[in-house]
């Protein structure tokens, strides 16, 4: 038995925690709230409980109501993280430089801060290339890729748009952004949900 | 010495190694700790087959057995121990060790 076969069923065992959708639910929540808290920092108290304290709690008390009756319980080894800094020191710097160029082209003004905020969608959206390649090295699976050239493209639109058209203030752009993924990702995974119900019955021993 | 060395039979741990013992190894060394149904579905054995030798693991002290309630229902989760960490690595170095000078 050679070490990719224990990698092969290591990704087997991260898949099985992501049938059930709440990762994708979860994922949204944290979008749609963050820009809230850019808007309105006041809020930071109430992100943390309800997204620190009490949605974590409430996800596994539905998970063990519907998700581990159906495919199981199982814990994930928690070793120490593989950060590959000079992948994401890489990743950083292209997000920066692309950017630039961006700024460059559109406005003529790089050392303008107001340009550069209304690049966050992109530099976010680029950013999670990063959680992408996590979930494909993680799970086996390549389809997470997708994520990450969505929100990259969905990014780019939107700060382009933004810097083409100026809009009310300097996060509209990343507020737009923010709550686009975070629906998308709620929807997608209360749909993967539902699927999930359907296709995985109880299994009764 | 290399005579002895080349005739000496190389010992495999046979608690390990049976095939769906090695399966549930596999699985318990991969991940922290993980519940029947999981195992159930990973290694397609049945609840029987899956109880029995979850007893020769435990009682070799590989893996450990926690039995919980959830909703009235009995619900085992099973976790492999140092020892069974360490005795699967040993498995592995000695099946390489068996292949190694074949052509």
């Amino acid at each position: 038995m050679d070490d990719k076969e224990l990698v092969k069923t290591g990704q087997n065992a991260y898949r099985a925690t992501m049938k059930d959708g709440f990762t994708e639910i979860l994922s949204g929540f944290f979008f749609i709230m963050t820009p809230i808290i850019f808007i309105q920092p006041s809020f930071i108290g109430i992100f943390v409980v309800f997204y620190i304290l009490f949605l974590p709690q409430y996800i596994e008390i539905i998970r063990k109501r519907y998700t581990y009756p159906r495919v199981g319980y199982v814990k994930l080894r928690t070793d120490s993280l593989d950060y590959r800094p000079k992948a994401l020191l890489a990743l950083l710097f292209f997000v920066i430089v692309s950017s630039a160029i961006l700024v460059m082209l559109m406005t003529q003004n790089v050392t303008e801060y107001y340009n550069w905020f209304i690049m966050f969608p992109f530099i976010l959206g680029t950013a999670m290339l990063a959680p992408s390649a996590y979930l494909v090295d993680r799970t086996g699976s390549r389809i997470y890729w997708g994520f990450g050239i969505v929100t990259t493209i969905l990014g780019l639109i939107i700060s382009t748009f933004t810097l083409s058209f100026s809009l009310d203030g300097p996060f509209d752009g990343l507020f737009v952004f923010s709550m686009l993924l975070g629906i998308g990702l709620l929807l997608g995974g209360f749909a993967k949900f539902v699927y999930f119900l359907r296709t995985n019955p109880v299994i009764d021993i | 010495m290399s005579n002895e060395n080349r005739d000496s039979p190389l010992e495999i741990d046979k608690i390990i190694h049976e095939p769906a013992r090695l399966q549930i190894m596999t699985q318990l060394y991969v991940v922290d700790e993980a519940d029947f149904i999981y195992l159930m579905r990973q290694t397609g054995l049945t609840w029987g087959n899956l109880s029995s030798h979850m007893t020769k693991l435990e009682d070799a002290g590989y893996i450990e057995v926690r039995k919980e309630f959830q909703e009235k229902k009995p619900h085992t989760i099973l976790k492999i121990t140092e020892s069974g960490r360490n005795a699967f690595q040993e498995y592995r170095k000695m099946l390489d060790r068996v292949f190694e000078n074949l052509p």
